[in-house]
């Protein structure tokens, strides 16, 4: 028991009061500290976070408006350089959605240099570009009635045999282009909500949090006083550890 | 003397460019590649589609997987040529590869897009590959001398090596299929 006569005993009642004070703030960083030591194990930078109000935390906003063409019963857009079949992100991106339709089995998407053959479960079938052959300066991609591509470029029109990668020019009235539409609401919040949660790993959120970065500058400096009042107990304690082998 | 420091250092500036400039280009069009490779008159294109039992070799070779379903090469007679995509260090560097009876008869690079390890291009390099087949565990059966300051490319270009040796034992004019 802690004599209250001693000299030692003001420093001893403040140490405790320190180590209570400062226990949840150890608990707390011990944990968020181990948790970043095993983030590889763990696989936290492979976790995404789509939880709505830690992403407005974040400022993590999709831009807007989606840009998007009806192919088929799909659909096709872009959400800042993301492409989209209906809510699956699809392996390239693009600053410019030039069209998207559908072509066959397949479906056909237009980007600056390149045509995308995409499968309707949104698989890259293949990447057709300019070393294919693709016209330079493609404005609209379009299909005739009997089903044959239109691409509309730089020097005019295009009818593509796509099997052959030969792209004979020539010109073509009832063409049906590919025009931007309206996303469905309930598909256009999906796609928001798709975006938005493929940004931000837990990995970041531990960190943090470890840090106290997530709430601002403020959290970093609470942070601060934790690891001080942590200094202060380790310099305490030895000093009462020293003091009681006099 | 501030003068000659100044012209000193826009000499360097300059060298430093142009080197940076002879590094990335296109060295021959694709559409040329398979021009020359086929006497003027490439035959149409074929597909390989990359299935379920091609896929762990593609990946144990260039240890990514391939993010297309299908492949097109030009196939004639036993020879396939193959324009094949790899990321030296950060950028992807178009290769044109022929190959003729399990072989490779030629390699070029088509288009190089890094700021380094050009060198790569030269046919001092690229003959190493001329003849080399696919050996055991999807290996070249013979040793490819690095170049220093281009490993990364050396790497990139010797996976595409293999992985044309691979995608050609697969496709229609592999030996034994014609």
């Amino acid at each position: 028991m802690a004599n209250n006569n001693s000299p030692r005993a003001p420093l001893q009642q403040w140490h405790r009061r320190v180590g209570m004070t400062g226990a949840v703030f150890f608990v707390f960083l011990i944990t968020t500290g181990l948790l970043l030591n095993h983030t590889g194990a763990l696989g936290l930078g492979k976790r995404l976070i789509q939880t709505p109000w830690l992403l407005d935390l974040y400022h993590i906003s999709a831009p807007e408006p989606p840009v998007a063409f009806s192919a088929g019963e799909h659909f096709v857009s872009r959400l800042g350089d993301r492409l989209y079949l209906d809510t699956k992100e699809l392996p390239e991106r693009g600053e410019h959605l030039i069209g998207g339709l559908k072509l066959g089995d397949t479906l056909l998407i237009a980007i600056p240099g390149k045509l995308l053959v995409i499968s309707p479960t949104g698989e890259l079938i293949e990447r057709i570009d300019s070393a294919d052959g693709v016209p330079a300066g493609m404005k609209r991609i379009g299909i005739t009635a009997s089903g044959q591509l239109v691409i509309r470029a730089a020097h005019g029109d295009y009818l593509p045999d796509l099997e052959k990668l030969d792209w004979r020019k020539s010109a073509t009235a009832n063409v049906d282009w590919a025009t931007p539409v309206t996303l469905p609401p309930e598909l256009e919040e999906k796609l928001m909500q798709a975006y938005r949660g493929s940004g931000l790993p837990l990995e970041r959120v531990i960190l943090d949090l470890h840090s106290g970065r997530i709430v601002g500058q403020w959290g970093v400096y609470v942070v601060d006083g934790a690891a001080l009042l942590f200094l202060a107990l380790v310099i305490t304690g030895l000093w009462m550890w020293a003091k009681q082998r006099v | 003397m501030a003068f000659p420091r100044t012209l000193a250092f826009l000499a360097l500036a300059t060298i430093a460019l142009s080197a940076h400039s002879a590094a990335q280009g296109i060295y021959q069009t694709p559409e040329d590649f398979l021009r020359e490779a086929f006497a003027g008159a490439p035959p149409e294109p074929s597909k390989l589609w990359i299935d379920e039992k091609l896929k762990p070799g593609i990946r144990a070779i260039l240890e990514h997987d391939l993010d297309v379903l299908r492949l097109r090469y030009w196939g004639k007679d036993g020879r396939t040529a193959w324009i094949l995509e790899e990321i030296g260090k950060e950028r992807p560097i178009t290769t044109g590869i022929v190959i003729h009876r399990g072989a490779i008869e030629r390699i070029k690079i088509l288009v190089f897009r890094e700021s380094r390890g050009w060198e790569v291009r030269y046919p001092f390099f690229t003959d190493q590959f001329t003849g080399a087949t696919l050996g055991t565990g999807q290996q070249l059966d013979r040793d490819i001398d690095g170049i220093s300051g281009a490993t990364l490319s050396v790497r990139a270009l010797t996976k595409v090596a293999r992985l044309a040796l691979l995608l050609h034992a697969h496709s229609d004019f592999a030996d034994g299929k014609q």
